[in-house]
């Protein structure tokens, strides 16, 4: 695959804090259109991949690159490019579900002198971005009576479905989501999931048509069922590997230990349970396991079972070139 | 048990109970100081308030004014300037020290000292500093004041998450329109909540001020009479005080909610 289809690159990436290693040489390559699910023990450092991917707290080594067909940019802090959807929503209080949608589009299309300055053109152009925040929100299935509301005035699911829908209204390169669903209970948690579904439907209906994929997300979770679901492509991060075969005297930090494609469902689509947990199992004793250490390189796999015609994502309906 | 909800009606009529138990109280030590001597004036009755009140908003010969007007003229003027100067600067710099560690590294430990220094304990120096003008009254509630609501600002613009700010950025805000753009408007009726809470003591500081400096004004007048014992007048200065404090607080209570109906939503 041609590495300027990849949205998003990890080359090397370690990180430190002070003497502590937290990440060692991850290095992981995503194409336009995945879903990919990153799982880990508690306190592995996905959390800190996580903001490395963000840009928040930059690699001790190594490098991020975000973007592809000649628009890469190596992330240096918080940008345009990468969309987050926090655990705890950050939706900003003083705006309502309308305005937290078109916050984004005002942010980015517009400049404080322009809405300072040119009142009329901001007029018309706000009008604009409040219709497109309202689409959005739609597509995320608000309705128009929730439009004007405040955070505080609404449930967790629908708190998070304005943070998808803010996000998703910036056609971000990639889209992060930090356990976005962790907080909620499991009625909202499986809508929710299969809202994620239906963007993965508009990925593949946009390249029937030979279109771009408009959504690629990484979904850092604890729940391995919901990992497997939502996702095309399954990462686990972990801080036990076989280090030693490596020539390190301790552990030097996490890193991918497990990199397999999971079964594509359809929204709505009954979940296969017998699946899901011969695929758990196997991620709980490579990831999750520290009795046996296992060499980083055995279960990543993921490009050579798409190469092999083992995965059944986008990446393989595209033979690897979405 | 704690916090368990009172109906709104109940509530009110505990205020109202509150309010004519201090006002019935008040009548009876009144009634019985002027039992023992009825020219009293320590504890005036409501006739002598009245009278009290009829002899300063009459037109005085000597000074051609009304005192209670010329007096809540002053007083007003010099805490509107001295509080929009403080209010202002504690504003800018407060955010300027949440937001850039440069910046409160610089200030934050003048600011903390500051706001330790008890402002009336610094009245002769700012008087031998700027004189008795206008500029005495504004700076002697700006050491009072701006130290600490700099430092209020400060530790809020510090308790905004993060995530808010990366968030921000990742929908294609500038610094200055994360600054502008969310930092300030989750600050700002936090910040109001501050300054209604610091109007008091901004009050003090000026009244203080204006015992020891000035010719004209709410403190003046009050440390002229008190000298005297015309408590009757002194008490109808200290209700106008009152008044005024209490209109202040519900126009800022008011501004607040209409301003910022989300925070009023509970939105934090």
């Amino acid at each position: 695959m041609a590495t300027s289809q990849f949205v998003l690159q990890c080359e090397g990436v370690h990180k430190s804090f002070g003497p502590k290693p937290v990440l060692h040489d991850v290095s992981l390559n995503i194409a336009a259109g995945q879903i990919v699910a990153l799982v880990g023990p508690s306190g592995c450092g996905k959390s800190t991949l996580f903001n490395g991917i963000l840009g928040t707290h930059a690699p001790t080594r190594g490098r991020v690159v975000v973007g592809r067909n000649g628009h890469e940019h190596v992330v240096a802090g918080p940008n345009r490019h990468c969309g987050i959807v926090y655990q705890h929503y950050a939706l900003y209080p003083f705006l309502t579900v309308l305005e937290s949608v078109a916050f984004g589009l005002m942010l980015d299309e517009t400049s404080l002198l322009f809405r300072a300055f040119r009142p009329l053109k901001w007029r018309k152009l706000r009008s604009e971005h409040l219709d497109r925040a309202a689409a959005a929100l739609r597509r995320v299935h608000l309705t128009d009576a929730d439009f004007g509301k405040y955070a505080s005035e609404l449930s967790g699911g629908m708190q998070q479905r304005v943070a998808v829908a803010q996000a998703i209204v910036m056609r971000p390169q990639i889209l992060l989501l930090d356990e976005p669903f962790g907080a909620l209970d499991e009625a909202t948690r499986e809508s929710l999931q299969t809202m994620l579904l239906e963007f993965y439907e508009e990925n593949r209906s946009a390249i029937a048509r030979g279109a771009a994929p408009p959504h690629t997300m990484v979904i850092v979770t604890h729940e391995l069922t919901e990992a497997i679901y939502v996702a095309d492509r399954v990462l686990g991060l972990s801080q036990y590997w076989d280090w030693r075969s490596e020539g390190h005297a301790a552990c030097p930090g996490a890193t991918i230990v497990y990199d397999r494609p999971a079964p594509v469902y359809r929204p709505g689509e009954p979940k296969n349970y017998e699946q899901f947990a011969v695929q758990r199992e196997e991620i709980r004793k490579v990831v999750f396991e520290p009795p046996t250490p296992t060499p980083r390189g055995l279960h990543v796999t993921f490009w050579d079972d798409v190469q092999a015609g083992r995965a059944s994502g986008i990446t393989a309906t595209n033979g690897g070139t979405p | 048990m704690i916090r368990t909800p009172m109906p709104a009606g109940r509530k009110r009529i505990i205020t109202v109970v509150t309010v004519i138990l201090a006002i019935a109280g008040y009548t009876w030590w009144s009634h019985e100081r002027h039992v023992e001597n009825p020219k009293d004036r320590m504890v005036p009755s409501w006739s002598q308030m009245v009278e009290g009140f009829e002899r300063v908003s009459r037109v005085d010969e000597d000074d051609h004014a009304r005192w209670i007007v010329a007096d809540a003229k002053a007083t007003a003027q010099r805490l509107v300037i001295g509080l929009a100067a403080s209010v202002a600067l504690a504003f800018v710099l407060g955010i300027l020290m949440g937001c850039f560690h440069a910046v409160e590294a610089a200030c934050l430990w003048w600011v903390s000292a500051l706001a330790k220094v008890p402002p009336t304990s610094v009245i002769v120096v700012i008087f031998m500093a700027v004189g008795t003008g206008m500029e005495l009254y504004a700076v002697v509630i700006a050491v009072g004041v701006m130290p600490i609501l700099t430092e209020s600002v400060f530790l809020l613009v510090r308790d905004v998450p993060d995530e808010m700010l990366w968030k921000a950025e990742t929908l294609g805000a500038s610094r200055t329109e994360v600054v502008w753009n969310v930092i300030t408007r989750m600050v700002a009726p936090k910040f109001v909540d501050n300054v209604r809470l610091q109007f008091g003591p901004a009050m003090v500081y000026l009244i203080a001020a204006e015992l020891l400096c000035a010719y004209v004004g709410f403190g003046y007048r009050i440390n002229k009479f008190a000298r005297q014992t015309h408590m009757d007048v002194v008490f109808v200065y200290v209700l106008a005080l009152g008044l005024f404090g209490f209109a202040v607080n519900w126009l800022l209570t008011e501004f607040r909610n209409r301003a910022f109906p989300w925070y009023q939503k509970g939105g934090r």
